[in-house]
């Protein structure tokens, strides 16, 4: 294994590097300063803002009892993952000449059809395993785990 | 991602001397396997986008010894369709991965030596490049220029396709 | 440099990343703001104990949730390239068929300044090599002229078959003193911009000077009076409004 790290990490190491290099050699002392200000910023609004609103929620989901808590978690982490997608979408529909042919849905609708779906599946998964630990010839209910 | 579970409590040696207000996490979701999984699939995604990306990026300037092949008809078709199919896709993936790792931003103490300063740096430019390299190329498919920022000089807001 | 960064995290974590691989998804340490090989209650490190309580979401149930969310995500998006998914593309930028012509335009004619260059009467096209010469409109139109289905594959991840009608680069390039291992250059009217692009080897054989698609005059969007088309090439070097052809 050790040879593997020095090898990946000599590589990477290079690589990294050039790239440094490069980013130096082709771009003028402004662009540099804005590449920073991204990377920063970048790195600030995920650990300092989008991080710990999931870990919140997280916390706060504590509270539902754990039957329905893990339909409610796979529908809000799904949902979440696809709005991270749609946002910039809906913020640049309609923005472009029409001849572009691009972004000319109504990505709202579409964010919000997707959306639906997701709570309409996990309410269709939950309402099963409600009926499904209701039916009295069935296996004895999964018992949880008190919280 | 939920309530800490009735677990023994954790107090390892190193982080028996944290302050009482310092963050901290039991979620039993978050584990080091998990983290391993998401990146070997992140792993994948940034291989398959990196390798085509490269592929598009000469096509820009080829030697003449090695031309670009005129068959198959369809090959840039479809490795640019994987280039920003993965791309797109590593950003949900990169997201769940940094939550999967966010309690090691709350290590104690913050920096142990040089050696782990040094890990910490490149930790966060990874993670900021990361993140830069996969919103200003998701931006730049919807033709929302930055305008900075990208390495790969032919960014695509210019296209003139 | 991301590529770089990521290796060497790759090489760093190497042990980790062994150990939680090899570790079974249920019961390997929880990780905390404690490193797990430094934890004296982890799992790996205190020998047999019982595996973390999750009383509602557990892993594999995480990995199901990602894995859908993003399943969800790439079959809405990818039906700006995949024309099958097309219906499906609810979070897909482009729409092929909304496109003049069936084809997205990325650079629309007014914004490449072209326009008055593109409808000009006294429009000629310039051909340099060993023999040069220049052609009129009327002149190019009456050459040979082929089909081909190529696909317009954009650099920004979507792509089009479509029907193109033009003269074969290569007449043009063996009158100019030219062959098929000729260098050449083609360039636009396009004043700045991707406004030029290079051909060698096999894509000199195979492109067209394209002046109808999908069986109409192709657009002024689109290149008007010809474009360049060759297969497996991104659409920003497939020059539009071609103003000169230089073979070297």
């Amino acid at each position: 294994m050790r040879k593997y790290r020095i090898a990946l990490g000599v590589a990477g190491g290079l690589l990294l590097t050039f790239g440094v290099f490069r980013l130096v050699t082709e771009l003028d002392a402004g662009d540099l300063l804005v590449l920073l200000g991204w990377l920063i910023a970048a790195v600030a609004l995920h650990d300092g803002l989008i991080a710990p609103i999931t870990v919140g929620t997280g916390i706060a989901l504590a509270a539902v009892p754990p039957r329905g808590r893990r339909y409610l978690q796979s529908a809000l982490l799904v949902g979440a993952l696809i709005t991270v997608i749609a946002i910039p979408l809906i913020a640049r529909q309609d923005t472009q000449p029409e001849s572009k042919a691009i972004l000319l849905r109504d990505y709202t609708a579409n964010l919000a059809l997707l959306l639906g779906m997701t709570a309409a599946l996990a309410l269709a998964l939950y309402a099963l395993r409600v009926l499904r630990e209701q039916e009295p010839a069935g296996a004895p209910p999964v018992e949880d785990e008190a919280d | 991602m939920m309530k800490p579970s009735p677990g023994p409590e954790v107090t390892g040696s190193t982080g028996a001397s944290r302050p009482r207000w310092w963050p901290r996490f039991r979620s039993p979701l978050r584990s080091t396997a998990v983290t391993a999984r998401l990146g070997r699939a992140l792993g994948v995604c940034f291989a398959v986008c990196f390798v085509t990306g490269m592929l598009s990026h000469y096509q820009y300037q080829p030697w003449s010894w090695l031309p670009v092949p005129a068959s198959p008809v369809q090959a840039y078709r479809v490795t640019q369709g994987l280039h920003v199919a993965t791309g797109v896709a590593a950003i949900p993936l990169l997201l769940v991965k940094l939550w999967s790792v966010y309690p090691n931003l709350f290590r104690w103490p913050p920096i142990r030596s040089m050696k782990h300063a040094l890990e910490r740096l490149s930790v966060f430019v990874l993670v900021a490049s990361a993140l830069v390299q996969l919103t200003t190329g998701f931006l730049n498919t919807l033709n929302w220029g930055p305008g900075h920022g990208r390495s790969p000089p032919p960014t695509a807001t210019s296209a003139t396709c | 440099m991301l590529i770089g960064s990521v290796l060497l995290h790759i090489a760093l974590k190497l042990p980790d990343i062994k150990y939680g691989l090899q570790a079974r998804l249920g019961d390997a340490d929880v990780l905390t703001e404690v490193p797990w090989n430094e934890n004296p209650l982890a799992h790996s490190n205190a020998g047999t104990v019982p595996p973390p309580v999750m009383p509602a979401m557990d892993r594999r149930g995480l990995f199901v949730a990602v894995g859908s969310g993003i399943g969800v995500i790439v079959l809405t998006t990818v039906g700006q390239t995949v024309t099958p998914l097309a219906r499906i593309g609810l979070l897909a930028t482009r729409e092929a068929s909304k496109g003049p012509q069936g084809v997205p335009v990325n650079k629309t004619a007014i914004s490449a300044q072209v326009l008055t260059l593109a409808t000009a009467e006294d429009w000629r096209l310039e051909v340099t090599g060993t023999t040069p010469f220049t052609l009129t409109l009327d002149e190019l139109e009456s050459m040979r002229s082929v089909s081909e289905h190529f696909p317009l594959s954009c650099v920004e991840g979507w792509s089009v078959g479509a029907e193109w009608r033009g003269i074969p680069l290569i007449d043009l390039v063996r009158r100019a003193g030219g062959d098929a291992s000729s260098r050449v250059e083609v360039f636009s009217l396009q004043p700045n911009g991707y406004n030029h692009s290079m051909l060698v080897g096999p894509q000199v054989g195979a492109a067209l000077l394209a002046t109808h698609l999908n069986d109409e005059r192709i657009n002024l969007d689109h290149g008007y009076p010809v474009r360049l088309i060759a297969p497996n090439r991104p659409g920003v070097l497939n020059t539009k409004w071609l103003s000169r052809i230089e073979v070297t």
